[in-house]
């Protein structure tokens, strides 16, 4: 409507419509457009509503911002377009390239796109790329193999169970740590495992994990798509694994691809319950390895013993028989002094006796009177002397000789040498 | 108690002095008078090694057949 002056003034619908004609005219077609989701909702009928900003942009306060909306007759065919190439589903933080119709929603006077489809391979490229540049960040500072480099105790009795513990995975990890029945004590750290702040809440968790003082974590979710494993991708969480003072082994159920988080895990399984199980055959491993030793060391004690014993009965005949030689000796040995004594003392008597028998007969033989009776004579002065001298027998001296059988007295009347 | 009453103190010493007593025997060193005190003590000795040899054998006997019901 012109005025008098002809200057034209809108009605707010009119100008409105004027608006979405100029923006109708300038993209009468659908177009693509791709950039980083954020602030996803979505309604009670299905429709989805989230701004796409510049990937990388300041998250509370993006540069430039483009609203959109899919419409739940729409939604239907996004989400099945993502199923059908295991693109997850539209999520907070996801890269995306889609295609729609920009209008005006002239209820707020915004520019908006209202979104038809979705380029899914687009999406899987993004998430793709963004984990090649961060695997290659986390090498370049030597943080891939960090946590594989820990040592894993090989009798682990205290486990962290890292996972949301609502989730069958958690059921499954469980369920297979306890089948076991190995006495160990498993820590349960619940965490959101996907969706808005799940990165954050699983390095949150990891940290707990450890201030528990456990000995090693399992960081299990169950099968998703890759846009729900998204956190696991995250540098976020990577680093959380990588810097982690305990070995970090993982169990997310998906069995094609790895995710960054297995990548600097020590350990990565394809599902929980592998995951669990390897847990399981370690400290098995380790129990039979232990049951082997005592086996062998009974076996190598019984060997000992049964050498003792032979080498005990050895020494016990050895004994037997040296102490029986050794008593025979010795009884022989009495025998032959006992034998000895009486013959030796007789003898003893015998050679006293003979002796005394000599010397009775030397002793007789010197008897002067027995050397009379052989014709010897024993002359004597008159005081008894025996004459042994001339010199003794002057002339007249009355001389008494004593012969075998009488005495003869006689007088001196010569004597001379 | 005199020497010739006195116990030995072990049995070799007891044969020592037995081996002693036959060699002052077969001498002629030994004093007769000392004789019939020498042979007394030599039979006390006997006596004395053949109780401790029966002992000792006794013994032995015991322990070797303790060895043999351990080792079975």
């Amino acid at each position: 409507m012109a005025d008098g002056a002809g200057v034209t003034t809108f009605g707010v619908r009119e100008l409105l419509d004027e608006l979405r004609a100029i923006i109708d005219a300038a993209a009468p077609t659908p177009i693509w457009v791709q950039g980083e989701i954020r602030g996803l909702t979505r309604s009670r009928p299905g429709h989805v509503y989230f701004d796409l900003v510049e990937p990388g942009s300041d998250a509370r306060r993006p540069e430039v911002v483009l609203p959109v909306a899919l419409f739940a007759s729409d939604r239907r065919q996004v989400d099945k377009c993502l199923a059908d190439a295991d693109a997850g589903e539209l999520s907070e933080g996801a890269h995306v390239r889609i295609q729609g119709k920009i209008g005006l929603y002239t209820a707020r006077s915004q520019v908006q796109l209202v979104m038809r489809s979705i380029d899914p391979v687009f999406t899987l490229g993004q998430i793709e790329l963004a984990r090649r540049a961060l695997l290659d960040s986390l090498a370049t500072e030597g943080l891939l193999t960090r946590n594989s480099s820990l040592e894993v105790p090989t009798m682990v009795r205290r486990v962290a169970l890292v996972t949301s513990a609502s989730s069958a995975a958690c059921a499954d990890a469980l369920h297979e740590l306890e089948s076991w029945a190995i006495g160990w004590d498993v820590v349960l750290v619940d965490t959101q495992v996907q969706g808005m702040g799940a990165e954050s809440m699983i390095a949150a968790a990891i940290a707990r994990a450890v201030s528990e003082g456990v000995e090693l974590i399992l960081l299990v979710r169950g099968g998703g798509s890759r846009s729900d494993l998204a956190p696991f991708d995250s540098e976020r969480v990577a680093r959380a694994i990588a810097l982690c003072a305990v070995p970090v082994w993982t169990g997310i159920g998906h069995e094609i691809d790895r995710s960054v988080a297995d990548e600097v895990a020590a350990r990565s399984h394809k599902t929980p319950t592998a995951c669990a199980a390897a847990v399981a055959d370690m400290v098995r491993a380790q129990l039979d390895l232990a049951h082997d030793l005592w086996s062998g060391i009974e076996r190598r004690c019984t060997e000992v013993v049964s050498r003792g014993s032979a080498a005990l009965q050895r020494c016990a005949h050895r004994l037997e028989s040296s102490t029986g030689h050794h008593l025979r000796s010795e009884q022989s040995r009495l025998s032959r002094i006992a034998s000895e004594l009486p013959r030796s003392a007789s003898h003893r008597v015998a050679r006293a006796e003979m002796l005394h028998s000599m010397l009775d007969s030397r002793i007789r033989g010197s008897d002067p009177l027995t050397l009379v009776q052989k014709g010897w004579s024993i002359t004597t002065l008159p005081d008894g002397a025996v004459l042994r001298s001339v010199q003794d027998a002057p002339v007249g001296t009355v001389l008494r000789t004593r012969v075998g059988d009488g005495v003869v007295v006689s007088t001196v009347e010569e004597a001379g040498t | 108690m005199t020497k010739t009453d006195k116990p030995p103190k072990n049995y070799r010493d007891a044969i020592d002095e037995l081996e002693t007593i036959l060699e002052e025997l077969e001498s002629d060193e030994l004093d007769i008078d000392l004789l019939s005190a020498k042979v007394k003590r030599a039979a006390l000795l006997l006596e004395h090694c053949r109780t401790r040899l029966d002992d000792a054998r006794v013994e032995v006997e015991r322990v070797v057949a303790e060895l043999r019901d351990a080792d079975t």
